[in-house]
Formats: structure tokens, C-alpha cells, sequence
């Protein structure tokens, strides 16, 4: 059995000192060391950005591909061999911009990957521009004058796509955000997961301090999981307060959708990559005649 | 012996389904058969037409003049009339006036009474096509029942009474008809039973045959025909394919590229403007090295051009796909019987010398409908240098070296399941390690193993093939086989020999292989404006053709034209360069309510 140890890698981490991704990369393999997992069986994939460099830095598979497209290559991964743990991890610019479209329907086919979005507002490896998520007045280096545009609200957007769980943690709460993971990891079926992020380099205003100052654990609050009203409801709430309360936790799981490989009957003889597909063609060919 | 079809009728009165079906009918009367469907971008409103070649000998092109014209709608006599053969039979609806139309003194014109006989059989107009495929089968001879039993395969399903009324309006209608051709179709004794299928259903099945796992799409024509029979393979026929229709083609690549790195075979398919935004992911696949095909059926650009016809324009869209240097393999069948082998070769390929490969159609080939004998060799599955046994154990911290410095340029692969694997596949540059570097002599070197694949795919391409011999040589690539076929045998008839070469593989080009088959007057004839191929050509082997033909009008070659074009050449030289011009039919198929009569 796999212990944290064999998921390390000789290498260091390039990432700045006091990044999140350090905690991230941490809260990950105690995830997958906790829920027994095999660095064989896991594979982490991710698309361009500084948490993007995050595969090199576990000692599991893993593909380093291109910016905003880690979800349809996550998934692709997964249809050929849906027992492997697939974990998608990238920021806010690389999915909640470039990636969008493939992150709203990635949650509609509900493959079972697990997503773990970076999110620290601001785009960091391209040095400082406006991301999908920073919020509104921050000056950036696109938005010199403070940003214009509403924040796109990850869990929100989530939520309304029909995703089958939903959840946001804090990357300065290793404990929480592993939990989380692990009840991600668990869920059969697409896992979103926010992770406040703060980016030390890039964007000071938001430091450790001041997101502790506004996170509250939804399972601390009686929240609902089954609820999706109120999940809504806590996924706007960053919005609606001007970022004075940032709730994390589950904000909605569900059971009720089935996972994309439930839908299809390849997938009942096990793995695709372990089927064999020397095919007998003469039906088909007798079909054209 | 030769009869040419062709039905025409206003989109969505089922010229395709009247026209596969007859196709299969002569098929199965044991005729070689093409079937050329022409439609233009739209569902309902325009107009339609398919043409059938039934033919004794191997045929591989449409023709443009024909014996037997099925004018299902009224503008079809208009569209098609000066497209007749001397002697041609016009079957129409009695219905139909044709004041105004003046057609050659030959022609019969052959009014059907297709009201009379859907009233006599208490039948739905729906079924005035069933009427009209009768007439065509009393016209050339062949028995009715040839159709009843297409219908009762089609129809039975649907319940007793609609198989029987369609009986019967065919029954009536066969009686009824009475203009018989000059050429008549019997059936053909001890004829084997072949197939009669499009080039996109054959490359789904080629695929399978070559142990495609997963399929990923976003609809386009004219590839989507690919992305439905494969889905036809899963849910109807109960094949372990597993076929994705994607939110766009990004993603289409993306999984494609995902499902072969966990050591899956997988293919993305598209047209032009779809793989535009598969770009990005192709380069992808090179630098990671992760085997990948991509099927691109061509039609005419730029941007949405002409949707629904042909062109071979986007060869150098192709080669030059993605950022930065790297191999590519592209393929390009000319006949269904390529479609099927290089369909599972391109699978091949892709995973003996791990890197993209690109299958390259177009909307003629793809979509028009040919005879093919089943195929008798099942293609070998050669999956190179991939390791799906666990592997020793690796000192802690350390990663299986999948970029491995090999002479042949192919490293080890391993996918994820297998043991002591563990790697990273990944679009930055890289240690043998997989670890990302920006050290300059591991970049050299990484660089050197992915273009030392080279010295192997020389020796994995085949020769260009030679068909026939002569003085004079018909140079083509990919789809324009057919025509090119078709046009040698036109010549032969009239006693001239004349030799075909014929590209299936695009690149890269062996110069040895080339100049082994290469001879001196030869004429190039490309589907493009711009004489693509022959560009690259010189550009990798210095040999030039005398002569450059182009067609780029939206329809393929056709044999008659490239025989014109040859027969001229022969007479007064050949010219550096043809500019064909469309030679029949020309009628503009989106709008024909501006040709009213």
C-alpha cells in the first residue's frame, strides 16, 4: 500500500515562496495517500499556468497539456480506463476563461474526474492580468483603473450547469481543503472544487490573513448538502456580501445523475483499455450489401 | 457496358435515400456502382441530385452525361436536360409541364402517372418515390424484385399495410412504364455480393477493424457521416467503440489525445474549419508524443466556402498545423478499400512512431457511394513500442524515462494501470524523465529523437502506386483517384494509354520512393486552386510535373475532363498549367427559384 512518501518527487517545487500551490500540492497527495491511492493508478492532469506545473511535482501519472483544455483530456483519460483516479487541477484563467466551455460540459456529462480549480483572482504565470474572477475594482495590469466586469462565479456556474458536487476551500486550511478533496475524490461522478487561492506575488490584497478573516465552513453551519437552492444561495454569497463572507465546505452533492461511463455499455465490460478489440466485422459488412 | 442515373429533386424529397437505394439495388444485381450525391447547404429549398454509374467494369467516378434522368421535382428537367446522352429516357410526373424546355431530338421523354397509380393503390404521395425508383427499374429490365425486397427491409418494421401499400404502388408503377433503355441490366450470374457504402462508413469500420476504442466529434460536414455510424457501431451493433460527441472540437482532440496516452486507440474527426481549432492539440500531441489520428474530411474553404462540396484545399493547412517543428504523418485514401486500410494503418502509425496522423478526405470521397468487395485481410494491429506489463521498481523520487533517447527515435511507452510507470505526458520541453527543462543540450537532443523518426517513415511509406502504363502520366492524390481510374479507361477506349500515379501518402516524402515511379510527362491534377501538392513535391523532392491540372470549382474531377485535358496534351503539348472550367449542370443548386421556366 502506498503511503504520502511514495508520492513524492526528488524535485522542488518552483513556485514562489508562500504560494498556494505548496499547501494545495501537500493537501493533494495526503488526499490520495489517505484514501489509498496508488500513484500508478491516479493520474493528475492540468493545462498551463504556475499551478498547472503541479503533475511534474507528484510522483503519479499525470499530463501537463494546454492552457484551459485539462477537462476533455482529464475525461479522455477516464473513458479509457474509468478505474483510474483522475484528478484535473488548474487556475481561474486557464478554466473559468480559456477553458469555460469544456468546464460547463465536463459538469453536464458528469465523468467522474475531479477538478480542483487554483483560484486566486488574478493570472499569475503571464504577471498580473485580470482573471474571470477577480473582483471588481482590483487593479490589475489590464485594468488599470480597477476591474469593470462582474466576477464569474465559479460555483455558481457549477451549480446552474447541474454539476453533482459542488464545493469551495480555502488553501491556507490544509485540514479543510484535504478533507474536501478526499469527499471530491470519493463522489462518483464530475467533483468541482474552488480553492481560495491567495497569490502572494501578484495580488498582495488578498493574503492568508485576509481570507481567514472570511471563510466560515459550511458543515460548521448546518448547511443542507441536498439542498440546491441554498446552495445557490451560498455560492453567491461572496457576491452579494462584497467578499465579507466566503463560505466553504460542500455546498451540494447528489447521487441522482449517473456518472457518463453508467451511460454507455462499453463500460460494463471493465475498462476500455483492458478490452480486447479484435472485431468481427462480416455483420456490418453484410449491413452494406 | 455503361448506364448513367441521375434523380433530381427539391432538398428533403429523398434524392439520397432514392439514390442509395437504386445504388444498392445494381450493387446487388451484382453491377459495380458509384453514387455522387450534390446538395447545397440547407435542408429544404433547394435542389438535390445523386448520380448513379451502374457499370459491368470497375467504376470509380460520377459521369456528367446520363442515360436515365429521375426528375422527382419539376426544376430537375431544367437543371438536367442539357446533361442528356443522344438517346436518354426522361421519366417525370405526367403532372409536370415542359413548355419551354427543349430538350435534344433524341431523348424520350417518358411522363410517369404517378398520381393515377398512388390513387389506384390508395397510397400516400410520400410513397411517389417508390413509384419512381419502379420506373427506373422497368426501364433498364431488372426484376421488381430487386425493390420489393429493399422494402421489405426498410419497411417491415413499420407494419404489414405500409409494406404493402409500397408493394403495391411499385407493383403498379413497374406494369405501368413502359420507355425501356437501349442498355438493359440483368442481373449478373455468379457475381459476388459486394458492398456499396460512402467512404466516411467504411472508415468507421476500418477504424474497428484497426481497434479504434474511442471516437471524438463535434458535427461537420461532410465528416459527420463517421461520427454516426460509429454511434450506429455502439448503440445498434453493440461494438465496445465509445463515440463522444464533444462540445466543440477542442475538446473532440483533447479526448482523442487523452483516451491513447491511457492506451486507448482514439481518432478525432472533422473538416477544415473544425481542425483549425484542433490546431493547438495536434502540436500538443507531438511534442508529448502521444499518438493521436485525426480524420479531416476536406470541403471547400476558406471559412465556410461552399460547405457541401469538394475541394482538396487544406493540405497545407494540414502539414503546417501548430507551433514549431515537428512530424506529421497525412494520408489521404483514394478508393474505399484505402479508407479502410489506412484508417486502421493511420492507428498504426500513430502508435509505432508516436506522433499525429492525419487521415485526409473530402467531401467527394467521403460521401459519394462506392462498390467494394469484403475485405479479405483483416489489418494486422502493430502497436510499437508500448509496455502494459508493470515494470521494476523505481528508486523513490524517480519517474519512468518515457522520453528515453533512442536511435530510432521512439522511446518506451507506458500508460497509466502499469506499474512503475509514472510520468508526466507533457507540451513543455523535456528531460528523458518527462521533467519539464529549458536546458539547451537535452532540447537539442529531444528535438533530434523526435525528427530521427524520419529515417522510419521512409521506410514505412509505400511507394506511390502505379496504375497502368503509357507514355503519358496522370498524376493525383487522395480522392481523385477515381476519376483519374475512370478517365485512363475513357482513353483506352479510344486507344490511348495512359499511366496513373496516385499519392495515398502525403507526407513525409521519400524522394527515393518517388523517383523510383516518377516519369517524364506527367500532368498533376489537383481538386485546389493553387497546385498544392505539386508544391510539396519539389519542395521535398525537386520533381516537377510538365503540367498542372486544377479544378476548384466545388465538384471533383471528372473523367471526362481529364481526359479532354490528356487528349489535348497529347495533341499539342502539354500545358504548364489547366484551369478547369465546370462543363455541365451548371446550375446553381441553393437558389433554384431563379431559374424558374
Amino acid at each position: 500500500m502506498a503511503g504520502l512518501a511514495d508520492f513524492n518527487v526528488a524535485e522542488k517545487p518552483q513556485w514562489c515562496p508562500g504560494c498556494g500551490d505548496h499547501i494545495i500540492l501537500m493537501g493533494l497527495k495526503q488526499a490520495l495517500a489517505e484514501l489509498d491511492k496508488e500513484p500508478h493508478e491516479t493520474v493528475v492532469v492540468s493545462g498551463i499556468g504556475c499551478g498547472s506545473k503541479l503533475p511534474h511535482y507528484i510522483r503519479t501519472y499525470g499530463y501537463e497539456g494546454i492552457h484551459g483544455r485539462l477537462l476533455p483530456l482529464a475525461e479522455g483519460i477516464k473513458l479509457a480506463n474509468h478505474k483510474l483516479t483522475v484528478v484535473a487541477v488548474g487556475g481561474d484563467g486557464d478554466g473559468l476563461s480559456e477553458g469555460t466551455n469544456h468546464f460547463i460540459h465536463a459538469v453536464r456529462r458528469n465523468n467522474d474526474v475531479n477538478y480542483f480549480v487554483q483560484d486566486n483572482f488574478i493570472y499569475a504565470l503571464t504577471t498580473g492580468q485580470v482573471s474571470p474572477t477577480t473582483p471588481k475594482g482590483r487593479k490589475t495590469k489590464t485594468t488599470l483603473n480597477g476591474s469593470y466586469l462582474e466576477p464569474l462565479h465559479p460555483t455558481a456556474v457549477a451549480l446552474a450547469a447541474g454539476a453533482t458536487f459542488v464545493a469551495a476551500t480555502f488553501a491556507g486550511d490544509l485540514m479543510h481543503m484535504k478533507t474536501v478533496m478526499k469527499k471530491a475524490i470519493e463522489h462518483k461522478g464530475f467533483a468541482f472544487v474552488d480553492i481560495y487561492q491567495p497569490c502572494v506575488t501578484w495580488n498582495k490584497n488578498y493574503s492568508y490573513d485576509w481570507y481567514k478573516e472570511r471563510v466560515y465552513d459550511l458543515q460548521k453551519e448546518n448547511h443542507d448538502t441536498s439542498d440546491w437552492k441554498a446552495a445557490m444561495d451560498k455560492a453567491m454569497e461572496p457576491y452579494r456580501t462584497k467578499y465579507e463572507k466566503l463560505p466553504i465546505g460542500i455546498f451540494y452533492q447528489t447521487d441522482k445523475n449517473a456518472a457518463f461511463y453508467e451511460n454507455l455499455h462499453p463500460f460494463a465490460d471493465g475498462p476500455l483499455v483492458k478490452q480486447s478489440f479484435k472485431r468481427d466485422l462480416s455483420k456490418d459488412f453484410e449491413q452494406l450489401m | 457496358m455503361e448506364v448513367v442515373f441521375r434523380i433530381g429533386a427539391l432538398a428533403g424529397e429523398g434524392a439520397f435515400v432514392m439514390g442509395r437505394t437504386l445504388g444498392k439495388i445494381f450493387a446487388r444485381a451484382g453491377y459495380y456502382v458509384n453514387g455522387y450525391p450534390e446538395y447545397p447547404s440547407l435542408v429544404r429549398g433547394g435542389h438535390n441530385a445523386y448520380t448513379i454509374v451502374v457499370s459491368d467494369k470497375p467504376v470509380h467516378s460520377p459521369r456528367q452525361n446520363v442515360d436515365v434522368l429521375l426528375a422527382v421535382s419539376r426544376d430537375a428537367l431544367l437543371f438536367h436536360k442539357d446533361s442528356l446522352k443522344d438517346k436518354a429516357i426522361v421519366f417525370y410526373s405526367k403532372q409536370f409541364s415542359t413548355d419551354g424546355l427543349e430538350f435534344k431530338p433524341g431523348v424520350k421523354l417518358a411522363p410517369l402517372p404517378i398520381s393515377d397509380v398512388l390513387k389506384e393503390a390508395s397510397a400516400p404521395v410520400i410513397m411517389k418515390n417508390v413509384a419512381v425508383m419502379a420506373a427506373a427499374l422497368s426501364a433498364v429490365g431488372l426484376p421488381l424484385s430487386y425493390l420489393e425486397k429493399v422494402l421489405e427491409e426498410e419497411f417491415s418494421r413499420k407494419g404489414e399495410e405500409i409494406l404493402n401499400l409500397n408493394k403495391k404502388v411499385a407493383q403498379l408503377m413497374y406494369k405501368k412504364s413502359t420507355e425501356k433503355a437501349e442498355i438493359q441490366l440483368k442481373p449478373v450470374e455468379g457475381a459476388p455480393k459486394r458492398i456499396y457504402a460512402s467512404g466516411n462508413e467504411i472508415t468507421a469500420l476500418g477504424a474497428l477493424a484497426g481497434g479504434l476504442g474511442l471516437y471524438a466529434a463535434y458535427p461537420m460536414t461532410p465528416a459527420s457521416a463517421v461520427l454516426h455510424t460509429l454511434v450506429a457501431k455502439m448503440e445498434k451493433d453493440g461494438h465496445n467503440v465509445v463515440v463522444v460527441q464533444t462540445e466543440d472540437e477542442i475538446a473532440a482532440a483533447q479526448m482523442a489525445i487523452g483516451a491513447n496516452f491511457a492506451g486507448v486507440r482514439a481518432m478525432a474527426g472533422t473538416s477544415g474549419g473544425g481542425f483549425a481549432l484542433m490546431t493547438e492539440s495536434v502540436g500538443m500531441a507531438a511534442l508529448a508524443e502521444t499518438p493521436v489520428v485525426f480524420y479531416v474530411a476536406q470541403r471547400v474553404g476558406p471559412s465556410t466556402g461552399m460547405p457541401t462540396w469538394t475541394e482538396q484545399g487544406d493540405l497545407f493547412q494540414m502539414l503546417g498545423a501548430s507551433q514549431g517543428e515537428f512530424l506529421r504523418v497525412i494520408l489521404a485514401p483514394g478508393t474505399l478499400e484505402q479508407n479502410y486500410y489506412l484508417a486502421a494503418g493511420a492507428l498504426n502509425v500513430a502508435e509505432k512512431w508516436q506522433l499525429p496522423v492525419i487521415l485526409l478526405s473530402d467531401k467527394f470521397l467521403a460521401e459519394s457511394h462506392f462498390t467494394m468487395d469484403e475485405p479479405k485481410e483483416q489489418p494486422k494491429i502493430e502497436r510499437g513500442k508500448l509496455l502494459l506489463e508493470d515494470q521494476p521498481e523505481l528508486p523513490m523520487g524517480k519517474r519512468f524515462h518515457r522520453y528515453a533517447l533512442t536511435e530510432d527515435g521512439v522511446s518506451p511507452r507506458i500508460v497509466p494501470g502499469v506499474k512503475n510507470g509514472m510520468h508526466v505526458g507533457t507540451s513543455y520541453e523535456h528531460w528523458e524523465d518527462s521533467f519539464t527543462t529549458e536546458d539547451f543540450d537535452m532540447r537539442k537532443k529531444q528535438v533530434e529523437k523526435r525528427l530521427a523518426k524520419l529515417k522510419g517513415l521512409y521506410e514505412e511509406q509505400p511507394k506511390p502506386t502505379v496504375y497502368g502504363d503509357g507514355d503519358i502520366t496522370i498524376a493525383v492524390w487522395g480522392s481523385q483517384l477515381g476519376p483519374a481510374l475512370d478517365a485512363q479507361a475513357l482513353l483506352e477506349a479510344e486507344g490511348i494509354k495512359a499511366r496513373v500515379l496516385h499519392f495515398s501518402w502525403l507526407y513525409p516524402l521519400n524522394p527515393e520512393k518517388i523517383k523510383a515511379v516518377w516519369k517524364d510527362k506527367t500532368i498533376f491534377f489537383e481538386n485546389n486552386s493553387t497546385g498544392l501538392f505539386t508544391k510539396l513535391l519539389f519542395m521535398e523532392t525537386g520533381l516537377k510535373p510538365e503540367g498542372k491540372a486544377l479544378k476548384y470549382t466545388g465538384r471533383p474531377w471528372f473523367p471526362e475532363e481529364i481526359a479532354a485535358v490528356v487528349k489535348d496534351a497529347l495533341k499539342s503539348g502539354i500545358k504548364a498549367e489547366v484551369r478547369q472550367a465546370e462543363s455541365f449542370d451548371k446550375y446553381e443548386f441553393y437558389t433554384p427559384w431563379r431559374y424558374s421556366f
